[in-house]
């Protein structure tokens, strides 16, 4: 692979803030790197910019060995939440930074300028100042000015995340567009789950310092291996052996062997079955309206099950209904 | 910035060259003022050509810490004119080396040390700065001595140094405990300090103080109170009749002299009768000459000061100036 | 596609890891021996009495039993928590005025308040006297009994001095907050007074924080102003001079001068605590702008005039007092006293010139680089070099003074230092450490740290670093130091009074010497000069600083 990262260990004052981490991404792969806030995701992007000394591991990239070379020499491009443009220079020397400070020809900055401002649809900005800018433009040129060195690697920290949801829907697809267009490898930091499911070839799950799984979206959506994967990427249904033995015995049947509470089993809302049937002992509860689809809460055998229905379901609260999964359709995960 | 660096570095680099003594120089420090130092050191030049003098000018008590924090390796090669009190603290005297000048043998035996590491051409008597419009303004008649002060009409009106900071203060206090004796002396400083509006930490204070009319009385000493007559504030300059102490401007040789020859021939300068003409401008004391002028006389000194003035052991002074302080502190200060 | 050089051709590691050695290592040699080593020899002395040997608890013991000392200790608290009551209030005032408003004259009221920094301590004290003393001017012209001497005389003098320093810090902690913060607020609806109280003095709180430090600490320390205004009311300081140069006493004015240093100690761990969560600032963080508010802008004009009148008032008094014959009795006026007895005339104001430049160049690049370095420490290491930063403001004069000369007069440094304008400008240096080293680390709060991040993943090491990031957000800021440290060194005594020689003396120095010897018109005057010229010089490199940066400006345009 062209990204190795293997065994990373990192402590901040006595508390393990990444707990050996090792993935590895290919030469044109958009991996993200997902989970909740404080589980270690930009601590470990912050290691692989070479911005912080990890206590212990290696890393990787193509023929090279990043661990021992300062962040000066790893020749990766870094995108900031916070755009981190320089207020005083224009669009044109931002992008140029970078290679100026290879003392590259003023003629191939200009000529490089000009390209990247096309590639990212600002054809027109050379002269402006960041201030003059919104927040997606803003982006954009922190975007080109990273890719204006050639990097080996570029790396996102949640670029999206300050922008508003319609410039970040756009700006997502463009960046994926972007990426797939360079074949640049691309690390990407975020904690919103729809962004990676929508972006990533594979992302990396983590939580408290901890890889909880790889995955391509499809995969992580559809086989969580973990409960807390389960419950961080999309909503899902986690119901106890126990539970699951007394009501659905059928369910079982893809159980792995382990004690009652070394798994869950994982039903996602729209894989609940509801049929309105008068002797039904489940009773819809209350009701959210999505758009496409509404979500309801039933209660049955002394549990909440969500439940998701296209939104023209004849169905109201207080209804008795049958619940039924597809054994197929049912994933156990590790609790 | 690159220009400012260069600046920079070429200041700090010619800084890094002192300055060191050279032959026919020596390094005097001294608690005598700037405007008399001035004239005596052209007086010094013009019989001493060859010998190059660098003078420090401090304040009595600035210079004796200065000596005392640089024992270890000490600086200079004279000490000129420093208030004899602190002179004799061991710390000071013990980096003074023997010298037995000529010109010092005829002092008057309080004017020099028997051992021969201090002498004292000069010294100052404690006075009082009375200023004569603020006098009659709060209606109160002139003073005249000690026991005068202590009458409550004075209260709130006069300013004295603080003995614990100033040597003027420990002389008068000094003068008074030796004249009266330590119970009536005692009993004097107490019920002068009920009058007393504020100790200042200088000695000279009071009567800058007492000459701009901010108290009518100020307790210092007579080359003060001469000066602010010769520049024609309207004060009145009064020597107290009663146990008046004084002060005495010793110089010395310190042991580490690095141009001792020199240091020498300043010192027997100083000890001149040439310098003693000149002291006159200044001092109400020069050993060599006991007369004051007509000018001083004029000013209020009296003409027979010597007479009035009991000898004081200066030595013991200085050994009990702790203890004094310390008392001065518990029963009498504010 | 590869149309540059990769990194490594401009990124020079070795290079790079000297830079931070020297960068790190100097400032921190420098602390430690400038600083750590006379403080350290000093606070030794404090357990130590002469003619004995061993350490005791001799000194401290004493200090207990002492009368005096407790009600001097309750004086300084009470002293100087009313002057910092009252430097902050007009401080954060004035730092409004200079960064919140519109109102005209604004340069004018800052020259105004930078006179305490510009003139020779003395002066104040004089100024006070002449105007509010017995027979002062205000006697005079009302016939009030005015009485100056004592708390109150303490309080106004203090705050004078205090004034300035304590504008300054704020200023730069006011520098930068966000506007957007203003925005977001004044969308919410919020009042101006709410937006002052909610954002200003919220953002603000380090520069606050690190102001009451400051004024509270050269306000204790103080024993200038003590021994001429002081009157009755003693305070700690006048011990330290009492037992140092009154009583030759080393040992105990080290001892009283460790006692000033816990008020101190505990100020700083009060700091800390409150201040736990630092970010480092935002590059969007843009000087607010200042919208026009007429009531404001009223308000802060008033509250300055009223401020500023007495300390303009006090210095005019003094340069009144130098232009008359004989002050308070002869008002003709004359220039008699410019022509000063001094053996050396005006010299000393070369050499303090020459002094003030030195201290201030190597001043602000040793503060600078050690801001930088706590910046980027360990929190552990940073915690104990802010420490050390700040903790000279709590040491007297006196006491640097005699630390110096007792560490830097014997010892392998001593032919080299002793008696240089390097150990004077070391000396003023670390005098005035804390409140150049808070100045600096408050505006250098504003720098972000993801630009600087930036930069690096681009390629640029430490001096593109501090190009790109850092001086741009902290220039003024620096200047700020800059022209503090100038200042400072040009009137500063009680610690180099210590270190003259007969070939270095200092302008201040002369002032006190004119002043001790019964010449207070002449010292009335040579103050005056010592103001102009520090004025002079201070103007002359404003005007070389805007040429330099209208220099650079035209390489890297600013913000339209």
């Amino acid at each position: 692979m062209y990204l190795q990262i293997d065994n990373l260990h990192k402590s901040f004052a006595g508390q393990r803030v990444l707990d050996g981490i090792g993935f590895a991404a290919g030469e044109h792969e958009f991996v993200c790197l997902l989970g909740p806030s404080g589980c270690g995701k930009t601590t470990l992007l912050r290691i692989i910019a070479g911005l912080l000394e990890a206590d212990g591991g290696t890393i990787r990239l193509g023929t090279r060995e990043l661990t021992p070379l300062p962040a000066q020499q790893r020749n990766i491009g870094l995108v900031f939440q916070s755009y981190s443009l320089f207020p005083t220079m224009t669009v044109a020397q931002n992008i140029g930074y970078g290679m100026r400070l290879r003392r590259a020809t003023r003629a191939s900055i200009a000529a490089r300028c000009e390209e990247l401002l096309a590639l990212v649809r600002m054809p027109d900005a050379a002269a402006r100042y960041p201030a003059e800018l919104s927040g997606g433009q803003q982006q954009r040129v922190a975007l080109a000015r990273a890719l204006a060195v050639d990097p080996g690697l570029l790396l996102l920290d949640e670029p999206l995340s300050a922008l508003d949801a319609r410039v970040r829907e756009q700006l997502r697809g463009e960046l994926r567009q972007l990426q797939r267009s360079l074949a640049i490898p691309t690390l990407m930091v975020t904690h919103d789950q729809e962004e990676a499911l929508s972006m990533a070839d594979r992302i990396v799950c983590m939580n408290q310092g901890r890889i909880e799984q790889i995955a391509a979206p499809r995969e992580l959506y559809l086989r969580p291996r973990t409960a807390f994967v389960a419950g961080f990427v999309g909503e899902s249904n986690l119901l106890p052996t126990a539970w699951i033995r007394e009501v659905w015995p059928e369910l079982l049947v893809h159980r792995p062997s382990g004690s009652d509470d070394m798994f869950v089993a994982c039903v996602r809302p729209e894989d609940v079955l509801v049929r309105a049937e008068a002797e039904g002992t489940a009773r819809m509860g209350a009701a959210t309206f999505r758009g496409a689809t509404v979500r309801w809460q039933i209660e049955w055998r002394g549990r909440q099950l969500l439940c998701e229905q296209h939104r023209d379901t004849a169905l109201a609260q207080g209804d008795a209904v049958s619940v039924s999964v597809r054994p197929d359709r049912c994933t156990w995960v590790r609790a | 910035m690159r220009v400012l660096t260069r600046v920079a570095i070429a200041l700090v680099l010619g800084l890094f060259v002192g300055v060191h003594a050279c032959a026919g120089t020596i390094t005097v420090y001294t608690a005598l003022e700037n405007d008399e130092v001035s004239l005596y050191l052209a007086a010094a030049h013009k019989a001493l050509p060859d010998v190059h003098v660098r003078v420090l000018r401090l304040s009595t008590g600035d210079l004796a810490a200065r000596l005392v924090a640089e024992a270890g390796h000490p600086r200079n090669d004279v000490v000129w004119g420093e208030a004899l009190t602190d002179m004799l603290d061991p710390r000071i005297a013990g980096q003074l080396q023997p010298l037995h000048l000529a010109n010092v043998a005829h002092f008057p035996s309080r004017f020099r040390d028997p051992a021969g590491r201090w002498f004292a051409p000069t010294g100052y008597v404690s006075a009082l700065c009375v200023n004569t419009p603020a006098l009659a303004a709060a209606h109160l008649p002139m003073p005249h001595s000690w026991r005068d002060l202590t009458k409550p009409i004075y209260k709130g009106q006069v300013v004295m140094p603080d003995p614990q900071s100033s040597g003027t203060g420990y002389m008068m206090i000094a003068g008074i405990l030796h004249g009266l004796g330590q119970a009536r002396g005692w009993a004097l400083l107490k019920a002068l300090s009920g009058n007393v509006a504020q100790y200042t930490a200088s000695g000279s204070r009071p009567c800058k103080l007492a000459r701009t009319g901010e108290y009518p009385i100020g307790v210092s000493f007579a080359f003060v109170a001469m000066q602010a007559i010769k520049q024609g504030f309207p004060v009145q300059m009064v020597i107290p009749s009663d146990h008046v102490g004084y002060e005495l401007e010793a110089s010395g040789l310190m042991k580490g002299a690095r141009n001792a020859a020199d240091a020498r021939r300043f010192l027997a300068w100083t000890a001149s009768s040439q310098a003693a003409a000149l002291y006159r401008h200044y001092k109400s004391i020069v050993a060599v000459s006991a007369a004051p002028s007509a000018g001083e006389i004029h000013d209020g000194l009296p003409a027979h000061l010597m007479q009035h003035l009991e000898p004081i052991d200066f030595a013991a002074s200085a050994r009990q100036r702790a203890a004094v302080i310390e008392r001065w502190k518990r029963d009498v200060g504010h | 596609m590869n149309t540059c050089t990769p990194a490594t051709r401009v990124y020079r590691p070795g290079t790079e890891r000297a830079l931070g050695l020297l960068g790190g290592g100097l400032p921190l040699l420098a602390l430690a021996l400038f600083f750590v080593y006379p403080l350290l020899s000093i606070g030794w002395r404090s357990f130590t009495v002469d003619g004995a040997g061993g350490p005791t608890l001799a000194n401290y013991l004493r200090l207990w039993s002492e009368p005096g000392i407790a009600r001097a200790a309750w004086h300084s608290l009470t002293m100087s928590g009313t002057v910092t009551v009252l430097a902050l209030a007009a401080g954060l005032l004035l730092a409004m005025l200079f960064k919140r408003s519109r109102v005209r004259g604004r340069r004018l009221m800052f020259a105004v308040l930078m006179l305490p920094m510009l003139a020779p301590s003395l002066m104040q004290g004089l100024g006070l006297l002449f105007l509010l003393g017995r027979n002062g001017l205000v006697h005079r012209w009302t016939g009030l009994d005015t009485d100056i001497y004592g708390f109150w005389g303490l309080v106004a003098a203090n705050a004078i001095y205090a004034l300035p320093q304590a504008t300054l810090i704020i200023a730069a902690a006011l520098e930068r907050t966000d506007h957007r913060h203003y925005d977001a607020a004044l969308t919410m609806g919020a009042s101006p007074w709410r937006q002052f109280l909610d954002i200003t003095l919220a953002q603000s709180r380090y520069g606050l924080l690190a102001a009451v430090f400051v004024v509270f600490s050269v306000t204790i320390t103080d024993f200038g102003n003590a021994i001429v205004l002081g009157g009755p009311y003693r305070v700690l300081a006048n011990e330290v001079y009492d037992q140092v140069a009154g009583q030759m006493d080393i040992n105990m004015g080290a001892a009283v001068g460790m006692l000033l240093l816990l008020p101190a100690l505990a100020s700083l761990l009060v700091e800390r605590s409150a201040l736990r969560r630092a970010g480092t600032g935002s590059e969007h963080a843009r000087p607010a702008d200042v919208r026009p508010g007429r009531g404001r802008d009223l308000g802060l004009g008033l509250g300055s005039v009223v401020v500023l009148a007495p300390v303009l008032a006090v210095f005019a008094t003094v340069v009144y007092a130098s232009l008359v014959k004989l002050w308070p009795y002869r008002l003709e006026l004359t220039l008699a006293h410019y022509h000063t007895d001094l053996p050396d005339g005006y010299t000393p104001i070369f050499t303090s010139l020459k002094l003030a430049l030195l201290t201030a160049l190597a001043g602000t690049v040793l503060v600078f680089a050690l801001t930088l370095l706590v910046r980027r420490a360990r929190p552990s290491l940073a915690r104990g070099l802010h420490v050390m930063a700040t903790l000279p403001a709590a040491v007297p004069g006196l006491v640097i003074g005699i630390a110096y000369l007792m560490s830097f007069n014997t010892g392998p440094l001593a032919d080299m230092l002793y008696g240089s304008l390097f150990l004077m400008a070391a000396c003023n240096l670390y005098h005035y450490h804390a409140q150049s080293y808070l100045m600096l680390a408050t505006g250098m709060r504003a720098v972000p740290g993801a630009l600087e991040d930036a930069v690096t993943c681009l390629g640029g090491g430490l001096l593109r670093r501090l190009r790109d990031v850092v001086l741009p957000f902290t220039a003024p800021t620096v200047a700020s130091v800059f022209f503090f440290l100038f200042m400072q060194s040009m009137v500063t005594l009680s610690a180099v009074v210590f270190l003259v020689t007969p070939e270095l003396n200092l302008a201040s120095v002369a002032v006190m010497q004119l002043d001790a010897n019964g010449f207070v018109s002449q010292a009335a005057a040579y103050a005056t000069c010592i103001v102009a010229s520090v004025a002079a010089a201070a103007l002359a490199m404003r005007v070389c600083a805007t040429l330099l940066a209208r220099h650079f400006q035209r390489r890297t345009p600013d913000v339209a």
